[in-house]
């Protein structure tokens, strides 16, 4: 089983490297490879509430807002699963429609458009993004880049205003939080 | 054991406290170790179980978001435990994501992780395997190495722990005890100190505060109370001390005069002894006097014998005489009938015949047939003849009579020679003989007036008694019955001889049923004396009364009143040792 699923990942990680090697840098690939690995941890380092799913089978939505740089990579998380849920990855460039989403990665496109709205987001819903100071003006994830690793900042006030919960595993291995 | 008897009650408590703690304490510690070795390869792998479980559910997010540092410190944080020596993260690629190795020095394997295994016990280490998952996917393991031998130090370690604070205890338990006995002994030790200072001055009149109602207070209570009443004894003893002395100095007195007394008694004692002595001397002299009037009496005993004997024989002798009187009266009777039929006699007429005959003889023929005279001589003849047959006849029976009578008279002298021999000697008798000789002597009158005796003998043993006396006795109830009899003057006159054996005695019933007895009378029967028959001599019963008594028995009777006759009897014991 877990052999079947370790040739999956390896397959799948060739089949990408291959695939984007012309359009990105391989580097920029990895990076977003792993990023996207992060936001699925992410949702699964996180306390959600039952009342935010609809049903048993409602899916886990992770929204992008602007202009996505994760290329392909974020289909990875297609055949993942947050609390058994399914994920489903929706592409937004309406701040309206934000209440459906668990996740929202803003995009270096649209971090203005965030920043002027960020306060009146509805609860629930964890913003993520690697825009630089993202998490200091009312984001609450930020992505960053330290020692040459992609390492995370946290603002936990911010989340805890939203009502994000984490669990304290991802507390320790953030970067800094705030 | 003997520290104990000999240390104060204060030790003897703080000893038991401090005992019974240590037992408490030891026991504890003890249960505590034992349990501890028992359980602690458990107890170790639960607990490296507990640590697994924590450093891999820290891991996960290190693993998840690749952060080797973060594992790494979190790995390090089993420092701590001195017992684990070495511990690994590995990744779901089952590479080595992480480290961690107590001692620098020593080299230790990251095992790789397979599902079915999750604990391995080698003889020093113990490794636990522990997988890492999220959202219940596995992405990587925990394997950690505790070290057996440093648990077995920090066994020793927490042994050693336990002791000093038992050790340290058994201080606290052996101070806080001697502060509390202290409270409790105060009073005892004031106590004894009082009771002390009593003992020593004699000084009964100390006394104790009593400071508590507790034990120890009743207890000072009850001894104030003990030396209240020792000074009331003290004084009451002294006053009887007093007394004694008092009655000492008279006893003293008294033994004085006693001894004077007792010397007198002495004396006294010794001149009894003298007297007895001459006594004795007198006593024998008196014995010799004794013996000799013994002597003497016993020559007029013998005298005496003689006399009653003659007195006896005398008796015999006039009843002989008096039944031989009674015949002898027949005698004479029948004599003078006899000499009176004689003188009547017819036969003269013959002689005047003969004479008739003898002046007419040559006609005899003639003179017979013709002379008036002589016709009658035939019818004369024959009627002399009748009346010469009656005569005959008459005579003969006066002569029976006659020559009966001389019979008895012999019979009767024969009797009394045959005891007249046996009298004062006791001889074996057979009783129905005596009866019968006592009835043929009273025979003659009875016959006379027609007495009808009616015999019934048992058949009993010989009687061992004085023949004489007994028949002395048999006699005279016969002749008194007999002469009851004749008084009656009924014309049915029976006397009844039954002799029968009751128990051990012979009675011999004389039974008549004539006049009988008044019964007022009945009470005087046996007095000397008493008589109610004419010609009586008024000694006979009282004599018989005697006799019977010598004999060993006795005489009682028996009547209805007058009229209705009466019952004699003796009785006799058959015992031969009875009577005289």
């Amino acid at each position: 089983m877990r052999k079947a699923c370790l040739t999956q990942v390896l397959v799948l990680v060739f089949a990408l490297t291959a695939l984007f090697s012309n359009a990105v840098s391989a580097d920029a690939n990895r990076e977003y490879q792993l990023k996207a690995a992060y936001l699925l941890n992410f949702a699964r380092f996180i306390y959600w509430p039952k009342a935010l799913f609809s049903s048993e089978i409602d899916v886990f939505r992770i929204c992008v807002y602007g202009e996505s740089p994760f290329g392909e990579n974020l289909n990875y998380l297609l055949s993942k699963k947050v609390q058994g849920r399914s994920i489903k990855i929706n592409q937004i460039e309406n701040l309206n429609n934000v209440a459906a989403c668990h996740i929202l990665f803003v995009c270096e496109s649209n971090k203005d458009d965030f920043y002027k709205i960020s306060s009146y987001l509805p609860q629930h819903v964890l913003t993520v993004s690697d825009v630089k100071g993202f998490s200091s003006q009312g984001g609450m994830i930020e992505f960053i880049r330290f020692d040459n690793k992609i390492k995370f900042e946290i603002n936990v006030a911010q989340s805890t205003k939203s009502g994000i919960k984490y669990r304290s595993q991802l507390l320790e291995v953030a970067e800094q939080l705030r | 054991m003997e520290l104990i008897q000999f240390s104060s009650i204060k030790n003897k408590l703080l000893m038991v406290y401090v005992t019974i703690t240590a037992i408490v304490l030891a026991s504890a510690f003890i249960i505590s170790v034992s349990f501890g070795a028992a359980s602690s390869k458990t107890n170790i792998i639960s607990g490296l179980n507990v640590v697994g479980e924590i450093i891999a559910d820290r891991g996960t997010a290190s693993l998840a978001f690749s952060d080797v540092e973060s594992a790494n410190s979190n790995l390090r944080a089993l420092r701590s435990h001195d017992s684990i020596v070495y511990a690994c993260i590995r990744s779901v690629e089952n590479e080595i994501f992480a480290e961690y190795s107590a001692d620098i020095e020593a080299v230790f394997k990251c095992d790789e992780y397979s599902e079915n295994k999750s604990v391995n016990i080698g003889n020093d280490y113990i490794d636990i395997y522990k997988p890492m998952l999220l959202e219940g996917q596995h992405i990587g393991s925990v394997q950690i190495k505790a070290s057996l031998i440093k648990f077995g130090g920090q066994t020793i370690k927490s042994i050693k722990l336990s002791l000093g604070i038992f050790i340290g205890l058994m201080m606290v338990a052996a101070f806080v005890s001697g502060r509390v006995m202290n409270k409790i002994t105060e009073p005892i030790t004031r106590l004894k100190d009082v009771a002390q200072r009593v003992t020593d001055s004699k000084d009964y009149s100390l006394r104790m505060k009593k400071t508590s109602s507790d034990e120890v207070g009743v207890l000072v209570e009850s001894f104030n109370n003990m030396l209240d009443q020792i000074l009331e004894r003290d004084r009451a003893l002294s006053e009887e001390k007093d007394k004694a002395e008092l009655s000492a100095l008279s006893a003293k007195r008294y033994a004085k005069e006693t001894e004077n007394i007792n010397i007198d008694l002495e004396n006294e004692i010794r001149e009894r002894a003298k007297i007895e002595e001459e006594l004795q001397d007198l006593n024998e002299t008196l014995e010799e006097k004794v013996q000799e009037r013994t002597i003497e009496l016993e020559k007029l005993n013998e005298k005496i014998g003689d006399v009653a004997r003659s007195a006896g024989m005398a008796e015999v002798a006039s009843g002989v005489l008096h039944n031989v009187g009674n015949v002898l009266n027949s005698v004479n009777v029948s004599v003078s009938v006899i000499r009176e039929q004689i003188r009547k006699t017819k036969a003269e007429n013959l002689s005047r015949l003969v004479e008739m005959l003898d002046s007419n003889k040559k006609n005899i023929a003639d003179f017979i047939e013709k002379d008036n005279k002589g016709k009658q001589i035939p019818k004369f003849l024959s009627l002399l003849s009748d009346q010469l047959k009656e005569e005959k006849i008459t005579l003969y029976s006066e002569l029976d009579q006659l020559a009966n009578n001389i019979d008895h008279i012999k019979n009767v002298i024969s009797m009394q020679q045959s005891y007249a021999g046996s009298y004062g000697v006791r001889e074996k008798v057979k009783v129905s003989e005596l009866v019968e000789d006592a009835l043929k002597i009273n025979l003659q009158g009875m016959s006379q007036h027609g007495i009808k005796v009616i015999r019934k003998y048992e058949d009993i043993p010989m009687l061992y008694v004085d023949k004489h006396k007994a028949l002395q006795v048999i006699i005279n109830l016969i002749s008194n019955a007999k002469y009851a009899l004749i008084d009656s003057g009924k014309g049915n006159k029976t006397i009844s001889v039954l002799v029968e054996s009751v128990e051990n005695n012979v009675s011999i019933n004389v039974i008549d049923n004539g006049i009988g007895i008044a019964s007022e009378d009945i009470a005087h029967l046996f007095e000397y004396g008493f008589k109610k028959r004419r010609g009586g001599h008024g000694y006979g019963l009282h004599h018989s009364a005697l006799v019977a008594n010598e004999l060993g028995g006795r005489i009682s009777v028996h009547s209805d009143g007058l009229g209705e006759g009466a019952s004699f009897s003796i009785i006799i014991p058959v015992d031969e040792q009875a009577g005289i």
